[in-house]
């Protein structure tokens, strides 16, 4: 242990040792051509300037200082507030603060600066220095000032001289959730963000020892993929800076829950651009390389410890070249509960509920007697002789022809005759229980003919018997003997209302268990059409026909 | 071969009809858990195959492969087909249009319904799941009797009255069966026109009534007899049938394998969650690789 | 020592305002047969039940009066109680066997009672053994006949021990020589074992020379209990308790003798001694069926079913006629049923002609009737008067009510037809099918478990319809039906037409009958013993009897 904390002790030593600061930067920053060192007339370029800190016990104070020759102005529209512009004798000078975080930091930024009309063609020279303390270190980046003539070589050729000033690229539309691709997946709804539930973070850092405020896994994972499409009818060349946030659809203040990856250790993504100030947004730099539709699928960044659920804008705002314009798009935040472990648990949750209560099931033979218990079996024979018998067989035969639309013509057999079967008993056997009893018998049946004894068909099996009992016991059908049409009528669109649930249910456990994909609508068209509809109907028969049974009960 | 042949283990390999059905049962669940737990699709396959070894192990007779191999593709087919539409991942490559995303209203409520290359290949691998698990039911129900199943269920203390309700119901079957097809019959002979006489489909809704009463009264009739036979008296001494060490062993040590795959699973779904422990690390490897 | 004593028995169902058994009083001594009879709803079953315990609860009726088993009061046993002690046999076997293999169902009651399986081995096969069945422990249920599975249900109880035997209605459902079987095999119990036998059946005329006593049951009250023998007379006139009579007592009707007897022996002294006998019989002559009359042409019919080695049906040719009734008897197995569905068009005809009024008979199935041996699976209908015209354009709203009356279900016409009684749903499906107005009527074992009345309400229902032009093609075991209401019979053996003549010229052929596994009447014996021409009617004997009678008084 002793050798532990010494050895603890000396890395402390060594990492106070090496703590220190770096200064990068470049001009001309272009995002994909890296060792361009030409700027061309008239043109508004950004200049790159960033400090690693590393080792750093407590946040530190750090001023850069920018030096541009004659001519060249920075555009400080936006970023007004950050840096102070000053001129001194013929030159401009650009200065900021930072504060840099402990321990280790990217912090960065990008000083646009522009050219002015009567600047000579030639070599110039950018003085960067930044100091903070006893650490200074200064770059002196040199470029070259060239025509227009040779930007139009390099982009294209024989383009008409435009105003610069007046570049009017524009936002056509963002399309959002897509996924890394830019593709739009069926199965996320258009303008609604998922947010990963997070609730068992803090348990898994806490049992890995990194505490409870290292989300940094989580943070610089995107939520979503948005599709940004730009219009760039005059084929400018340039960085933009793109930022979304959420705003309050009524008020138009903006809202925390976005958010920038990468602004502490060193898994931010190289070419982000993150911000050092408490913000509530996503940013990141893009470039227009001339193309006049350009397309740029963005990750969005959600900050999980502010962002709350709800209705929201999604406000888009690109700026460059002291221009911005802005698009809001309307935007759902849900938290995705994992809703097939969720059917899952639930099922779980139904298996012990029916082990609790097992020993009623066997109080219920007693009170129907030896008539009732031999009408259950034969009853649960038939349900399984025309219900699971044909669905195995045939059901697979119609899956070749319908595909997975052939359960809704099996679903005649599961809504409208299971539940003839059900209700038709029930009318004759009022007694709780008595469902369970026909769905353990008609389980155990398709178990021992048929092998079906797996852990879903368990489950499904308990969670039909807890809802649907839940369901007559709750909507009162055991507190009276004989009911009225319209009680009846109403106990069957909730046993229909029951059936769609237990659908969804099993559909979503199917989904979990067995790795397969259905459609959102796929799901909804099961539990409307073979839960609630023929449920219902079937609830209906069994009710009518229950009542005539019951004229053949005898004494 | 009759139907109910089919269903009768008689023609099995003695020694898989020897088996105790609390054996059978057991590897039966065990396996299920197992195929939900690998997603590995060279495993699934690996899977699968053993289901097919045992089935020849087991001399599962030439008619019986003929009807497990039909129920197996038709059951692939059905995975096959469903996913090829629903398939969700990226990439995907559509190779037929049913429905157009733009198609009035099921485009707008589909979102557009497109047959998929890779789904097809993904409802493959994941059909081996459901055709293992019937695979290896099959052969449970070819190689037992169902008595054998349930005196297995008895010797888990299966209520003596379900366990009568349950031999009720399988005794019953084919009577259901023979009266269904009487109903049926004579639907037909009592439709008034030449068509009403062959459409069995239009028949279905008059099955209900005459079947149900005639098991109400033969509920009436076998209640009478077996309350004067002492039904309620259930103090049923029916002793199991011996359950081999061996079996036995094989059921605990398939039980430990299979427990011990489940967690490994987990534990590295965990890890993907964040969950992650070091010493682990083989196992999450190995689980990687193999499940 | 009195095995059985009723004492003022008598039971209200909480549905009804009127008691179901009123002031039963009844005794059984060990070793005793007693046969109940008695028509149905009269109580038979109530008591039957009250005896084996079912009634004793009081949530579902009101129970006055005492049972005594063997001097013990058992009014208030339980049922497991008193199933240990008085064994029940139900009247359908199929019904009342639950479990899968033979040494299970028999096993059942020994094991509800908690006994070593050593033990209840041993006891199955020796009970299987009493039965006739040894060796068949480990057989399916769907493996025996339906003879086999009384014997089944009778193992089932008899391994309790009881002392008391009751059977309701076994025979009721079988045919004439599984009824001679399973009956002997209960005289053996009762002589061997001494286990007193309570018997409720319709077919009296079948069992009386079985039952030295014999109870009648009317309307919740036993209104004869004395000698089987002695009941005829005291009996005779009351038309309505619903005693199938045997064909020797109304032999003695017919003739008029001075006595009524189920005895051939008794019956042919009291002819000799009462009756003059004619030296030339009178002429006996059916018509015969005319070619214009002709509405079902049989050619060389054979049919093999599918994947089958063996033909069922053998080249057969014969003819059914207008205003005629043919019966189709023999064997089972015979290849009746297959004969019966080649005529409904439930089977196609591969070989041979079938023709319907000189059609293919598959162009006139609408024109066909078919009433098929359970009714029950034949109802369809929420009402009665709904199943007179279900899928039927033909009949009208008059015709249906005439038809209501003529069925005797006019009160019945809102009721749902399955919760019916046995005989009345047997009408309502005989009247759906007349409702057809068919050409051809087919009846498979029409009188299968009903009672007197009920048969002679479908009788006349079949001769009415025969008279207004029908043709009626009827499949059945029970000999006395044929000879009441057929003109001809066809007999069929192997899928071979083994005889096809008329009734009386089959029923009273011995060798025929044997060949087709029929029972002779008791009056051929009576007709040998009085030396005149077999008779398979009491009518026809007449006609070889004068009515001038000697020694009458």
């Amino acid at each position: 242990m002793r050798i532990w904390i010494l050895v603890l002790l000396l890395l402390s030593y060594v990492q106070a040792a090496c703590a220190g600061m770096k200064l990068e930067a470049e001009y001309p920053y272009h995002l994909e051509r890296q060792g361009v060192h030409t700027v061309f007339e008239e043109s508004t370029v950004p200049l790159y300037v960033n400090i690693v800190n590393f080792n750093n016990p407590t946040p530190v104070e750090a001023e850069i200082k920018i030096t541009l020759p004659q001519g060249f102005m920075p555009v400080t529209e936006g970023t007004a507030d950050k840096w102070q512009v000053q001129k001194e004798q013929d030159k401009i000078i650009a200065t900021t603060r930072w504060s840099l975080p402990e321990d280790y930091g990217q912090t960065f930024d990008l000083l646009y600066i522009e050219s002015q009309e009567a600047v000579d063609f030639g070599e110039k020279q950018v003085l960067v220095e930044a100091s903070s303390g006893e650490w200074q270190e200064s770059k002196l980046l040199t470029f070259t000032y060239e025509a227009e003539q040779a930007a139009a070589a390099t982009i294209g050729k024989g383009k008409p001289k435009v105003d610069r000033k007046k570049f009017n690229w524009y936002i056509q539309s963002i399309t959002f959730p897509v996924d890394s691709l830019g593709l739009k997946d069926d199965r996320a709804e258009a303008g609604v963000i998922y947010v990963r539930d997070t609730s068992l973070e803090g348990f898994r850092n806490r049992m890995t020892g990194e505490g409870a405020t290292s989300w940094s896994s989580v943070f610089n994972h995107p939520a979503a993929h948005l599709l940004l499409e730009l219009r760039n009818p005059q084929s400018d060349v340039r960085v933009l800076k793109f930022k979304a946030e959420l705003v309050d659809k009524v008020t138009g203040e903006v809202k925390p829950g976005l958010c920038t990856a990468g602004k502490v250790d060193d898994d931010a993504e190289q070419g982000w651009h993150g911000n050092e100030e408490e913000g509530s947004e996503t940013t990141a730099l893009i470039s227009l390389d001339g193309n006049k539709a350009p397309r740029f699928i963005l990750p969005l960044y959600i900050d999980h410890l502010k962002i709350l659920e709800g209705e929201y804008n999604l406000r888009i705002t690109i700026s460059g070249n002291g221009q911005e314009k802005r698009y809001e798009a309307p935007v759902t935040i849900a938290k995705k509960h994992s809703i097939g472990l969720l059917a899952v648990g639930f099922a779980f949750a139904c298996l012990v509920l029916v082990i609790a209560f097992s020993y009623k099931i066997k109080n219920c033979i007693y009170i129907i007697g030896a008539k009732g218990a031999i009408t259950v079996a034969l009853f649960a024979a038939i349900a399984f002789g025309g219900i699971t018998l044909p669905t195995t067989i045939l059901g697979d035969l119609l899956h070749v022809f319908l595909g997975p639309f052939s359960g809704l013509v099996t679903g005649l057999l599961h809504g409208v005759l299971q539940y003839l079967l059900i209700v038709s008993l029930l009318v004759l056997y009022r007694t709780p229980g008595v469902l369970s009893l026909m769905f353990v018998v008609k389980f155990m049946l398709s178990c021992l003919m048929f092998g079906h004894f797996s852990p879903l068909g368990v489950l499904s099996c308990c969670v039909s018997m807890v809802v649907l009992e839940a369901t007559l016991y709750f909507g009162g059908f055991y507190k009276h003997t004989h009911s009225k049409e319209n009680f009846m009528l109403l106990m069957c669109v909730l046993l229909g209302l029951a059936d769609a649930f237990i659908t969804f249910i099993n559909l979503e456990q199917m989904m979990f268990f067995y790795r397969l994909y259905y459609a959102d609508w796929y799901l909804a068209l099961y539990m409307v059409i073979n839960g609630l509809l023929y449920s219902s109907i079937g609830s209906w028969l069994g009710n009518k026909t229950g009542l005539k049974l019951r004229q053949v009960m005898g004494e | 071969m009759s139907v109910r042949q089919l269903w009768e283990g008689t023609d099995a390999a003695p020694w898989i009809q020897k088996l105790n059905g609390r054996t059978k049962l057991i590897v039966l669940f065990l396996f299920a858990i197992l195929t939900i737990t690998i997603d590995n699709p060279r495993s699934l396959f690996v899977l699968f195959s053993l289901t097919l070894l045992l089935h020849v192990a087991a001399g599962t007779s030439i008619y019986k492969w003929k009807v497990l191999a039909v129920l197996l593709l038709l059951g692939l087919w059905g995975s096959m087909f469903s996913q090829a539409l629903f398939f969700a991942q990226s990439t995907r490559t559509p190779l037929f249009v049913l429905i157009e995303s733009n198609a009035g209203f099921l485009g707008a409520l589909t979102g557009g319904l497109y047959v998929y290359r890779e789904g097809i290949l993904y409802g493959a691998v994941q059909g081996l799941r459901s055709a293992s698990m019937m695979s290896l039911g099959l052969l449970v129900c070819w190689t037992s009797d169902p008595r054998q199943l349930l005196q297995a269920l008895l010797a888990w203390r299966l209520s003596p009255q379900i366990a009568f309700m349950l031999v009720t119901a399988i005794r019953f079957l084919p009577v259901l069966a023979a009266e269904t097809g009487e109903v049926i019959t004579a639907l037909q002979l009592r439709s008034d026109s030449h068509s009403g006489r062959t459409a069995i489909i239009r028949h279905l809704p008059y099955i209900a009534k005459p079947l149900l009463a005639r098991c109400l009264r033969r509920a009436q009739t076998l209640a009478l007899s077996v309350v004067s036979r002492g039904f309620f008296l259930a103090s049923a001494n029916r002793q199991a049938a011996m359950w081999d060490w061996r079996e036995k062993f094989c059921c605990i040590t398939l039980t430990l394998v299979v427990a011990v795959i489940v967690s490994s699973k987990i534990s590295y779904l965990l890890s993907e969650q964040g969950l992650y422990f070091g010493v682990l690390r083989q196992a999450y490897d190995w689980t990687k690789l193999y499940l | 020592m009195m095995m059985l004593r009723i004492e003022d028995l008598s039971y209200r169902y909480l549905s009804r305002h009127k008691f179901t058994l009123k002031k039963i009083n009844l005794q059984l001594a060990q070793g005793e047969m007693l046969l109940l009879a008695g028509r149905s709803g009269c109580g038979k079953s109530t008591l039957i039940k009250a005896i084996s315990g079912l009634l004793n609860n009081n949530d579902k009726g009101e129970l006055v009066g005492k049972i005594y088993l063997e001097n013990e009061d058992i009014t208030n046993f339980s049922p497991e109680k008193i199933g240990i002690l008085v064994g029940t046999v139900y009247q359908s076997p199929d019904d009342q066997l639950f479990a899968m293999t033979v040494a299970d169902e028999v096993g059942f009651a020994l094991e509800n009672q908690g006994l070593e399986p050593d033990y209840i081995k041993e006891q199955v096969s020796e009970t299987l053994r009493l039965v006739g069945l040894a060796g068949f422990e480990n057989y399916s249920i769907h493996q025996l006949s339906g003879g086999q599975r009384q014997r089944l249900a009778l193992a089932s109880i008899l391994i309790t021990k009881p002392r008391l035997l009751i059977l309701d209605e076994p025979v009721s459902q079988m045919n004439p020589q599984g009824v001679q079987d399973f009956l002997n095999l209960l005289l053996k119990l009762n002589r061997e074992e001494k286990i007193a036998i309570l018997m409720v059946e319709h077919r009296v005329n079948e069992l009386a020379g079985y039952f030295q006593r014999l109870a009648v049951m009317q309307a919740g009250r036993i209104i004869y209990d004395g000698a089987t023998e002695n009941a005829w007379s005291i009996l005779d006139g009351k038309e309505d308790v619903g005693l199938r009579e045997p064909q020797n007592v109304k032999l003695c009707r017919v003739l008029e003798l001075s006595e009524l007897s189920s005895l051939h022996q008794k019956v042919v002294k009291l002819i000799q001694n009462e009756c003059r006998l004619l030296e030339r019989a009178q002429a006996v002559c059916k018509s015969c069926c005319a070619p214009e009359t002709r509405m079902v042409e049989v050619k060389n019919l054979h049919y093999k079913y599918p994947g089958a080695t063996k033909e069922t049906l053998h080249g057969l040719d014969f003819e059914l006629c207008q205003k005629q009734i043919t019966a189709l008897m023999g064997f089972n197995g015979a290849g009746k049923s297959t004969l019966m569905n080649l005529l409904g068009g439930l089977a196609k005809v591969e070989e041979g002609k079938v023709l319907l009024a000189g059609e293919p008979i598959q162009k006139g199935l609408g024109k066909i009737g078919y009433l098929r041996q359970e009714p029950d699976l034949m109802l369809l209908a929420d009402t009665v008067l709904e199943e007179l015209c279900w899928k039927n354009k033909s009949i009208t709203r008059d015709e249906a009510e005439a038809l209501l009356v003529k069925l005797n279900l006019q009160d019945y016409a809102r009721d749902f037809p399955l919760a019916l009684s046995k005989g009345q749903r047997l009408r309502v499906v005989l009247g759906a099918m007349l409702a057809k107005k068919p050409q051809l009527l087919l009846l498979d074992e029409p009188t299968t478990g009903q009672d007197e009345q009920s048969l002679t309400e479908i009788k006349q229902l079949l001769l009415d319809y025969k008279n207004s032009g029908g043709c009626v093609f009827i499949c059945t075991h029970d000999v006395e039906l044929a000879t009441e209401v057929a003109d001809r019979v066809i007999l069929l053996s192997q899928g071979e037409i083994l005889a096809d003549a008329p009734t009386e010229v089959v029923l009273s052929n011995r060798g025929l009958l044997n060949a087709g596994g029929l029972t002779a009447s008791s009056l051929l014996d009576v007709c040998e013993e009085i030396r005149v021409p077999p008779c398979i009617t009491a009518e026809e004997v007449k006609h070889y009897v004068s009515s001038s009678t000697v020694g009458r008084h």
